[in-house]
């Protein structure tokens, strides 16, 4: 879904002045379905980004996702980079660094605070509730893939599931 | 016929005009329109009349200006309210003024402007995305910290600042990248704008004859 399919089309709730009072004010309605949420490529979905806000420019931040191989066979994710960062680690549950991630044909891999992670480090400026943050990963067999990230509070356990996704 | 002018290129792709046109009109100089047709890359006729080859160029009561955060400036000795009138705000203003006008070139290149398009999801490169992520931080500090209410970034009324952001606004319409609920509600508000609007309608009416084939052909 789009909001926006012309540059005429002003959806009038969005020009209510007490919405448009404050942008950081405004509610955590996140009006794209294509916030959190990643293009797909065949055979792998990206799906539920999410990454924890931050209080300051070079502050660490761990991103989350959910990763779907639908292909009938496995697929390897070999690299996660977000250039709104210096540095994007790939971690394992246990906080080791991996540079690899195999996904087996019909397994769907949850990044989250008890699995994987990606661990940004050096960011660029502050992540603000609502921020979207683009990443990309790639796969040997999917290519790149794009991924969004949206920043939830920095104490969330998990992602909110934005309206209209 | 007022020996005063604004040249400008086409509404429709030029960016940069639209700043100083917003600027000029917001400060109600009288100044006439001389819109340049571009021809997609060196334009002989703008190299003829401006010192730098570009456009915008504002000529006004013996002031030559060619550069559209010169124009602003310009603009704000006669109507001071383009900047924020707090020494910290406008210092504020100024450096993200500042940071829109020399940067964000992955943004500029991905997603040009063309106003009478509708070009969802194309131009979405890791850089240009960042570009997008940054501008929406500045947007959303400078509004947490200065808006005061908004809608404008600071405050109830159009400034430098969203003069500056507003063919960002353009392109964001255009584009249609990931954009948080508050990006959102900024870039329509811009465009409701009735000198925003103004410079949409003036694009529209534009002839068939100066489309630029480079510009048209992004899909």
């Amino acid at each position: 879904m789009t909001l926006f399919r012309t540059p005429r089309l002003l959806a009038p709730r969005l020009l209510a002045p007490r919405l448009l009072a404050c942008l950081g004010l405004i509610s955590a309605v996140t009006l794209t379905a294509s916030v959190g949420h990643a293009q797909s490529a065949p055979g792998v979905s990206v799906n539920h980004g999410w990454a924890l806000a931050t209080a300051a420019v070079g502050d660490p931040t761990t991103g989350y996702f959910t990763l779907t191989n639908t292909a009938g066979t496995p697929d390897t994710l070999t690299k996660a980079a977000c250039p709104i960062a210096d540095h994007t680690i790939m971690r394992d549950a246990t906080g080791k660094t991996i540079d690899h991630l195999v996904i087996a044909p019909g397994q769907t891999v949850i990044f989250g605070p008890q699995g994987p992670s990606l661990a940004l480090s050096d960011t660029h400026f502050q992540l603000f509730r609502h921020a979207v943050v683009p990443c990309s990963l790639d796969f040997e067999q999917s290519g790149a893939i794009q991924l969004m990230l949206h920043v939830e509070p920095k104490d969330a356990t998990a992602y909110t599931k934005p309206m209209g996704e | 016929m007022t020996e005063d002018q604004l040249y400008q290129g086409n509404r429709r792709y030029s960016s940069w005009s639209l700043r100083g046109w917003l600027a000029v009109r917001l400060a109600g100089l009288d100044v006439q329109d001389t819109v340049i047709p571009l021809q997609g890359g060196d334009t002989a006729a703008i190299k003829a009349v401006s010192p730098s080859g570009m456009v915008p160029y504002l000529v006004h009561q013996g002031a030559e200006i060619w550069d559209s955060l010169a124009i602003i400036e310009y603009c704000a000795e006669f109507h001071p309210a383009l900047w924020p009138a707090d020494r910290i705000a406008r210092a504020h203003a100024r450096a993200i003024a500042a940071e829109m006008h020399s940067g964000f070139r992955a943004l500029r290149l991905a997603m040009p402007m063309n106003l009478m398009r509708s070009l969802p999801g194309v131009g979405q490169t890791p850089d240009s995305l960042a570009d997008i992520a940054r501008i929406e931080q500045i947007w959303h500090s400078t509004a947490a910290r200065f808006g005061a209410g908004g809608p404008f970034l600071f405050g109830a009324e159009l400034t430098g600042v969203d003069i500056m952001f507003a063919p960002v606004c353009a392109r964001f319409l255009i584009y249609q990248p990931p954009l948080s609920a508050g990006g959102l509600a900024y870039i329509n508000v811009v465009r409701q704008h009735k000198l925003v609007a103004a410079w949409y309608d003036l694009a529209a009416a534009e002839p068939a004859s100066w489309l630029v084939a480079k510009y048209e052909e992004i899909t």
